[in-house]
């Protein structure tokens, strides 16, 4: 499912003295099978944006529009429920989201909720497949209670419970704030391996540029509600403009623009393993 | 005589699983000191026992000579530990700045012109002294966590201890935080223990303390712990990036010094080989 917003403008409180305007005109598309990135500093609109791509916000009276899909949700008739069935969000710390007495009850949820007529074996084998997929022992953690669990458990029973109903495209809010190294880097590559089966779009948002330009195909850059750096994390994040923006670069980026200035041009991506490699073929290292 | 001590503390919430296990710690006055560890390590939970929030099952915890099972002395040790959370939004519990700060000296029963000071003090301390009539749930997530620390500074502690403080801001945020705390540690003379996930801010502590499945693991300056990559990797932690990026380099043939901790390090010694090749 491709993801295509034309001047996208939202307010909040809109008609009331207190009115800010959170979105003032996005124009982006998100092709089918990007690990996409946004980032922009707190107030840029970002999370405004991302709660329109399941119609969490409702785009409002005039305000451009924003097809998922088949789904043009400018439409009255636009299905909303069946959005929400094909688009997965993961807000930020869901962990502290989870309520129900065992986990198994807690990833049914979402087939309840969004596919009732489910035989209960159905759930059953749905709710296996969704907890395997996230890396997980089925057995082991199904009748267990998730405030037992671990912060990195915790997260991926989150995320079973919403890739349960099978989404094609998963969009997550600061995904891996708040874990550990280790599960940070476990969790990076779950989502790499979701991106590979049904879930063909993962959207992230996230404030660590390291973990974009690491992890992301495309990065679009928001600032006062607006798109205005868009592109591979080489090209957003290889100019000045990111800085005029008030973002950092990531620490590869910085390295290649510090050797640049000495005069040792390193053409490379921005992932570690990238720019190792350049860097190794510049300075006589092994292949 | 050292600010902190803890003698062989063990923890348990259920009385089942330990979560500390046989702790023996100490922190001299005016140390920063880090704290890492895996999600689920005990970090939190030392926390806890460090303001009497919890007492050990076994052992001892002194603060500055006070030993915190003592009901007697936790009103004086909470005084003394101020204790940062992870989430600025569970911390604040006024509608203006001024009498967020003002709750904790005004529960200490100091005069009105004390606690004017303190507030002062405090404020100032965070660089916030501008928003004393603003309302915090208007202020960004790096302003209420400063906020938050000077409704802890208000109770002049002596230590300061941050529990991920940070983890929820943005980088802007992270950073003003991180500089309050480190002006407070070298001006004040404030002790600081920092519990984090973020390499990047333990590499400027005096003293990283590695805790793994509720023990101390590791204790050293920041370049002695990251020197021990295999052993950091098997309690599920990892270097800092600039770290990582010198090691891959180094697999790789490239001639990087073992010392590399922050980015500026490594980018000199890149810049370095240029001038030799």
């Amino acid at each position: 499912m491709q993801i295509k917003a034309e001047e996208l403008k939202f307010v909040y409180g809109k008609g009331s003295s207190v009115s800010s305007h959170a979105l003032n005109g996005v124009n982006l598309l998100v092709e089918e099978g990007e690990f996409y990135g946004i980032i922009g500093k707190t107030g840029s609109g970002k999370s405004t944006f991302i709660q329109h791509i399941n119609g969490l916000l409702k785009v409002q009276k005039e305000s451009g529009k924003i097809v998922v899909g088949e789904f043009d949700l400018t439409d009255k008739k636009c299905n909303f429920k069946n959005l929400r069935k094909k688009v997965g969000m993961v807000f930020q710390y869901p962990e502290y989201q989870l309520f129900a007495e065992t986990v198994f009850d807690d990833v049914a949820f979402g087939i309840k909720n969004f596919m009732p007529e489910t035989s209960s074996e159905h759930t059953t084998e749905l709710v296996q497949q969704a907890l395997e997929l996230v890396g997980l022992d089925y057995d082991q953690i199904k009748d267990k209670s998730p405030f037992e669990l671990s912060g990195g458990q915790k997260r991926r029973v989150a995320i079973a419970g919403v890739i349960v109903t099978k989404p094609e495209v998963l969009v997550l809010d600061e995904p891996v704030a708040g874990l550990d190294p280790k599960g940070k880097r476990e969790f990076l590559t779950l989502l790499h391996s979701l991106n590979k089966s049904f879930v063909k779009t993962v959207i992230i948002v996230s404030h660590d540029m390291n973990v974009i330009s690491e992890n992301c195909t495309k990065v679009a850059v928001f600032k006062d509600g607006k798109v205005v750096l868009e592109g591979s994390p080489e090209q957003v994040y290889g100019g000045n403009d990111i800085i005029e923006v008030g973002l950092s670069k990531p620490v590869t980026q910085n390295l290649i623009d510090d050797l640049n200035k000495v005069g040792v041009k390193i053409d490379s991506g921005l992932s570690v393993e990238s720019f190792t490699d350049s860097i190794a073929r510049v300075f006589g290292g092994r292949k | 005589m050292p600010i902190l001590k803890a003698e062989n503390v063990s923890f348990s919430y259920d009385k089942k699983t330990e979560v500390l296990k046989d702790v023996s710690l100490e922190v001299k006055r005016g140390e920063y000191i880090a704290i890492i560890g895996h999600n689920g390590s005990g970090k939190s939970t030392l926390a806890r026992l460090f303001n009497a929030l919890i007492v050990p099952d076994f052992g001892k915890v002194y603060i500055d000579g006070l030993d915190t099972s003592i009901k007697d002395n936790q009103f004086k040790i909470r005084e003394n530990v101020g204790v940062v959370f992870q989430n600025p939004d569970n911390q604040l519990v006024a509608s203006i700045v001024v009498d967020d700060v003002a709750f904790g000296p005004e529960n200490l029963g100091l005069s009105r012109e004390e606690i004017g000071n303190r507030i002062d003090f405090a404020l100032k301390a965070v660089g916030m002294e501008s928003f004393r009539k603003a309302s915090p749930e208007r202020l960004s997530g790096g302003q209420k966590q400063r906020i938050a620390i000077a409704g802890v500074l208000a109770l002049k502690p002596q230590i300061l201890v941050l529990d991920e403080s940070t983890s929820m801001l943005d980088p802007e945020g992270r950073r003003e935080v991180l500089n309050v705390v480190k002006k407070l540690n070298k001006e004040n003379g404030v002790t600081v223990i920092a519990i984090t996930h973020y390499m990047e801010e333990v590499v400027d502590a005096d003293r990283v303390i590695v805790v793994n499945d509720g023990e101390v693991a590791m204790s050293g300056t920041p370049e002695e712990i990251f020197k021990q990559k295999q052993t950091l990797k098997s309690y599920g932690l990892e270097l800092p990036l600039a770290s990582y990026i010198a090691e891959k380099l180094r697999e790789k043939g490239v001639d990087i010094p073992q010392t590399i901790l922050t980015e500026k390090q490594l980018s000199e010694a890149l810049c370095k080989l240029k001038q030799k090749s």
